[in-house]
């Protein structure tokens, strides 16, 4: 009964085996890149519930109101140290991001971290290679594709982990809303981290 | 030992499919950063303190023969209350159209003519009363939550405003011009929960050999204010 068991799995084994093997081929490229670096944010939905539009507030311009800044932190975690880059990409709108149909979510890096210690911040233009483009600072504009690398002396730095703390600043519009109706408005903004 | 090894080769793939189905799952290279807010809207509701402008009666002879006469100019408040504060226009929509003897209005030291006037009616025999214009008056005539603003008007549905700083806004029957009020000559509508318009109306009757009444006649107007949401 035993003997009979054993010989049923080595079948089993044989027939299947290649076909794993392929599959895991196939597979390991995919699970290599995913878990090479990995991308992750303090929080992923800043949500400001209800608000009325003007009330409590006193317009920018027209119908444009600003809400509360926020901060969120992304983080960049690779598994051995290498040249990383967070890009950001959403609906460009005015050098930010659109917020709803017509308003404006401004986003701002700065508080970079390599391993623990403090970097400036710099763009990369592409993706692949990671190299500064123009000047590094203390904070960062971040616009539709737009790379932020770790600085130190304008030269991109290799570390496993990197953080930026984003100040979120959106700009509601409420101008073309239906009057007495709720609308969501929303931007979605897409972050991801590129190696060299 | 043949058995032993395939058993071995089968768990391995099976070992390492299980890791990268965790790390599948809970390692990615990109993540998606949401912000949101629900805008609550409210409404608004435009009011007259007079709805009903009352001239008077006016004794036919007392009109001129031969040249238009002019009626003391009105006064009415058009107040558009909101539940919060939301940028709103307005536009005006004569319902006398076929009635407009085409008499230029002056009001606030302006002449208007054409689209800037609405019918009064017509006599029995079909001959146009007169007419009569609305002005927004200069800008200290608008305000936005007590705060004296400026009228400004758009011909384009609220994409461009033209400023009415020290004059009266423009004035349409047509119902394609928004009037609505700001607080710089080149800034957009402003919201508000309580915004005023403090206006001047004018008639002008037609000369009196013109009309040749016998009896007497209803001067009728009737002209109807129409929110815009912007």
């Amino acid at each position: 009964m035993k003997m009979r068991t054993r010989l049923t799995m080595a079948r089993y084994g044989r027939g299947l085996s290649p076909l794993l093997l392929v599959t895991l081929t196939a597979l390991l490229p995919f699970g290599t890149l995913a878990s090479d670096c990995q991308v992750t944010l303090s929080r992923s939905v800043v949500d400001y519930g209800r608000m009325t539009p003007g009330e409590g507030q006193k317009a920018l311009r027209g119908s444009l109101y600003a809400l509360s800044e926020n901060e969120v932190v992304a983080s960049a975690y690779c598994t051995s140290p290498q040249k990383m880059a967070l890009f950001f990409s959403g609906t460009p709108k005015d050098g930010g991001f659109l917020f709803g149909g017509s308003g404006l979510l401004g986003v701002e890096a700065a508080q970079a971290t390599l391993d623990g210690k403090s970097v400036k911040l710099g763009k990369t233009p592409g993706q692949g290679v990671i190299a500064l483009s123009g000047t590094a600072g203390d904070s960062a504009v971040v616009s539709n594709n737009d790379g932020l690398v770790p600085v130190i002396n304008q030269t991109p730095q290799s570390g496993q982990r990197f953080s930026v703390v984003l100040t979120l600043k959106p700009l509601m519009n409420a101008s073309g809303l239906k009057p007495a109706d709720q609308t969501l408005l929303k931007s979605d903004l897409n972050i991801r981290v590129d190696t060299e | 030992m043949k058995t032993q090894m395939n058993t071995i080769l089968l768990m391995i793939p099976g070992a390492a499919l299980a890791a990268f189905m965790m790390n599948a799952a809970r390692a990615t290279d990109s993540v998606d950063l949401v912000v949101q807010v629900t805008a609550v809207t409210g409404a608004c509701t435009p009011s007259l303190d007079t709805p009903v402008i009352n001239l008077g009666v006016i004794p036919y002879n007392t009109l001129n023969a031969t040249a238009p006469t002019a009626l003391p100019e009105k006064k009415v408040l058009l107040t558009v209350n909101c539940t919060s504060p939301m940028a709103v226009g307005w536009t005006l929509t004569d319902n006398r159209t076929d009635s407009v003897a085409q008499l230029p209005v002056t009001l606030s030291g302006r002449q208007y003519s054409g689209t800037a006037l609405a019918g009064l009616g017509k006599t029995p025999a079909g001959i146009p009363l007169g007419n009569w214009a609305i002005s927004t008056g200069t800008e200290a005539a608008v305000q936005h939550d007590g705060t004296t603003g400026i009228a400004i008007t758009s011909t384009d549905g609220g994409t461009t405003w033209r400023s009415a700083a020290g004059t009266p806004a423009d004035v349409s029957f047509a119902g394609n011009l928004l009037t609505s009020v700001t607080d710089a000559t080149t800034a957009p509508p402003v919201p508000f929960t309580t915004g005023t318009f403090s206006l001047s109306m004018g008639a002008v009757i037609a000369p009196r050999n013109t009309l040749n009444l016998t009896d007497d006649t209803l001067l009728d107007g009737s002209a109807t204010f129409t929110l815009v949401y912007l």
